[in-house]
């Protein structure tokens, strides 16, 4: 997919459509739909390979993706290096594991992946990615030894790029026309989101779509961002994303309508939603071996570490994300006020109006084990 | 053998009778009378400024997470943390300026200043992981219900003389090494004082470890086998400290320095920076960074050696720690280690902690002040020679005692 150019907004219909008060609810054509892979996996042991090639497979093969491309990975890297749930790891509890990622850029070594390139946006940190992987006790060279050519980048702010790369929304989005992001989102044939199965506290739900929340550099949408131009470094988390306190650096693109509602659950599912419709996922791989119930991090108040013994794999974000809110024991079609959106927005059904993919389970085709087989209720009961 | 500053309100000789059977050995600015009833009792007295091998913090701090004006609420630090007095950095200070010299610290409470319970245990503490010792010195209120006997203060003193017991006895572990990769290179006086000490008290925070160099010491050498030098003067060098440092370089160091330290001029070729706002260049097997605008933030600046450095050598990885200081230190005739732990916060916040230094051991054991018999721990190895070890919950210190290392 080509990157929408400045002139195509100013010239093209998503500009008319905007003027003329955009209505995603309107749009007539059938949102995509892709087949997803979803395997019984009980361990971050020896099983993890074997069982995501069978899942690539499923998808029609990896090399039909990844060969002779460059691949960018967004990880799942939340929150900072030193804090755990307990004394676990965070790979087991809200982290994507080591073996999951290692894994996977094994896999696409294989597969004839020209470059693989590991992103993340570390917590209000220019930090290298390696020493932020090192600082949680990881060993970044695993993943540099798993293939050929992999790198590792820092992209919460400029990084190693010389300027930001702008991503337009099509339809104009919900929240945002467009996001200035680091050059890896670019320079990449193939992207890949590598998620964990979590519940979120302000968005419902964090899979594969939620997880591209932090490919947003803190330079620009964070709270110490610089007012004009981008900050040098991040100084906090993407808290105006959250509450619309202020606006991201003018160098970038402002919030379609500064009026809308200041409200977490209206805005984080919209952002999403227009962040996935703008830097499009090609595969998203979701780790549900070990987790989190409750929320994302180990600073929402209950979380509980949980073991559903699953991998989610799919070539379209919303399709996955939805069979794996199933395996969740949630209903993808549901909206807000239902679980888990009972202060939110459904990310999925924002997505899908922008065409992104389909979240209804009847026209998505589910490949390997049954998500009968593999559910995982994250509720015993309702949370009020 | 602990000093305490005898209070004011203990006006007889009989208030000796207190420090009957506890560790208190020396008595610090005494009156004539009670001195003299001391040194017939086995123990020394003295004026504070009549002890030539002792060199005293200056300006030390009651150490603690510094309260706020509001109630309920700690006043912020520059990283959103608490803001924590504390004295590591000073008494590290003190010994390489005073090297050879024994260090006291004498802090005392604010008067009037509400105080947690704790908050004496962490006063006596926090010099002991450091090597050097408080001078026990009681609030009024405190002093007079210690003379008194009276039940809650008489409780506390016992449990103030348990713990300075507890560290009396195991005073060999301040003969262990302290691990660190830095070596932190300052006159910290003039000009650069502010910076120069404020980077210490950062960097403690950032849990990077360092070792002091006077600037005027390093044309001797570079003690402890440092990866990286931070040379913060922004004076040049002299003759003799610049050979050091260039030969340090030469053979594989990273040398951070100044702007006004016209070390940039050194290196032959530059190299791809790892942060902006530094220009890095190599020379000889290792290189040089230095930043594009002179230094002025000790915030900044502790942040920028720590990704300079990076990751890839740290001596000790802490998990969960918060508002805690971490000191990791390892002897040098067997395989044992030492990881010290301080509990800014005095119980609160201090759950689910684990170390990791970055040597291999096969076994640890847990002593803290709340249960002084140690407990075994388990060690698991984590990456490429770290020890990861978890802490029980604890409230304001905490020892883990490591044993067969083997260097990684």
């Amino acid at each position: 997919m080509r990157d929408m150019t400045r002139r195509d907004w100013l010239t093209g219909s998503v500009a008319a459509a905007l003027a003329s008060g955009f209505n995603a609810r309107a749009q007539t054509t059938p949102a995509p739909a892709a087949p997803v892979a979803v395997a019984r996996c009980n361990s971050y042991g020896a099983e993890v390979t074997p069982t995501l090639n069978r899942m690539f497979d499923q998808l029609g093969g990896l090399r039909s993706i990844v060969g002779g491309k460059t691949v960018a990975i967004k990880l799942n890297l939340t929150g900072g290096p030193e804090q755990r749930l307990g004394h676990l790891p965070n790979g087991v509890t809200y982290w994507t594991h080591p073996a999951v990622i290692g894994a996977t850029v094994h896999l696409m070594g294989l597969a004839g992946a020209r470059r693989i390139r590991l992103l993340e946006s570390p917590w209000a940190t220019i930090e290298p990615l390696e020493d932020f992987m090192l600082a949680a006790n990881w060993e970044p060279r695993d993943f540099a030894n798993a293939a050929r050519l992999v790198e590792f980048e820092n992209t919460n702010y400029l990084g190693s790029g010389k300027q930001y790369a702008r991503f337009m929304v099509p339809k104009g989005g919900h929240m945002f026309r467009g996001f200035d992001l680091n050059h890896s989102y670019r320079d990449c044939d193939v992207f890949v989101s590598i998620a964990k199965l979590k519940e979120h506290a302000t968005a419902g739900i964090t899979l594969s779509m939620k997880n591209c929340f932090g490919i947003t550099p803190c330079t620009i949408y964070g709270e110490g961002a610089g007012v004009d131009e981008p900050s040098i470094a991040p100084r906090s988390g993407r808290g105006p994303f959250h509450a619309g306190n202020r606006q991201p650096s003018k160098s970038a693109l402002p919030e379609n309508d500064p009026t809308s509602p200041r409200d977490g659950g209206y805005r984080v599912p919209r952002i999403v939603a227009d962040l996935a419709a703008a830097r499009p996922i090609h595969l998203a791989i979701i780790d549900g071996i070990q987790t989190i119930n409750t929320g994302e991090g180990c600073w929402i108040p209950g979380v509980t570490p949980v073991a559903p013994g699953v991998l989610i794999a799919g070539t379209n974000p919303v399709s996955t994300d939805a069979v794996s809110m199933a395996i969740m024991g949630f209903d993808p079609m549901a909206d807000r006020g239902r679980a888990p959106f009972e202060k939110c927005d459904n990310t999925l059904r924002l997505a899908e109006e922008l065409g992104v993919g389909t979240r209804d389970l009847k026209r998505i085709e589910v490949r390997g084990a049954s998500i009968a087989d593999v559910r995982f209720p994250f509720r015993a009961k309702p949370r009020a | 053998m602990f000093p305490l500053r005898w209070p004011a309100s203990w006006n007889g000789v009989w208030n000796l009778d207190v420090l009957k059977g506890t560790p208190v050995g020396c008595l610090l600015d005494a009156p004539q009378d009670v001195a003299a009833a001391a040194e017939s009792r086995g123990l020394k007295s003295s004026k504070r400024d009549a002890l030539p091998d002792t060199a005293f913090v200056s300006d030390p701090v009651w150490p603690g997470v510094r309260a706020s004006q509001k109630a309920d609420v700690a006043d912020a630090g520059p990283t959103g943390a608490p803001w924590i007095d504390s004295n590591g950095w000073n008494i590290a200070l003190t010994q390489a300026e005073a090297a050879g010299k024994t260090v006291w610290v004498e802090s005392a409470p604010e008067k009037g200043a509400v105080l947690r319970d704790g908050s004496y245990l962490l006063a006596l503490a926090e010099p002991e992981i450091y090597g050097a010792r408080w001078v026990i010195n009681l609030d009024d209120e405190f002093a007079k219900g210690v003379a008194a006997g009276e039940g809650n203060a008489a409780g506390r003193w016992k449990s103030l003389m348990s713990a300075a017991r507890f560290f009396d006895s195991r005073r060999a572990w301040s003969s262990f090494d302290r691990r660190a990769k830095l070596a932190v290179v300052s006159s910290f006086a003039g000009s650069s004082e502010f910076l120069g000490k404020e980077f210490l008290n950062m960097a403690d925070r950032r849990n990077l470890p360092y070792r002091i160099v006077t600037a005027d010491g390093v044309s001797k050498g570079l003690p402890g086998g440092p990866q990286a030098v931070l040379w913060i003067d922004e004076e040049p060098p002299g003759a003799g400290a610049a050979r050091v440092l260039r030969q340090f370089v030469n053979d594989g160091g990273l040398l951070i320095a100044s702007r006004g330290s016209r070390i940039s001029g050194w290196g032959a070729s530059s190299v791809p920076s790892l942060i902006p706002g530094y220009e890095t260049k190599a020379l000889g097997k290792g290189r040089v960074a230095v930043p594009a605008q002179a230094w002025d933030d000790p915030y900044i600046l502790a942040r920028d050696a720590r990704i300079l450095i990076g990751r890839r050598t740290d001596v000790l990885r802490l998990f969960n720690t918060g508002s805690m200081a971490a000191l990791y230190a390892r002897s040098n005739s067997d395989r044992r280690g030492i990881v010290h732990l301080l509990n800014y916060t005095l119980g609160r916040g201090a759950r689910d902690v684990s170390v990791a230094p970055g040597d291999r051991y096969t076994s640890a054991a847990i002593t803290t002040l709340d249960h002084p018999t140690p407990e075994p721990a388990k060690v698991v190895l984590a990456e490429k020679g770290f020890s990861e070890v978890a802490v029980p919950q604890f409230s304001v210190y905490a020892a883990v005692e490591l044993t067969g290392s083997k260097e990684t």
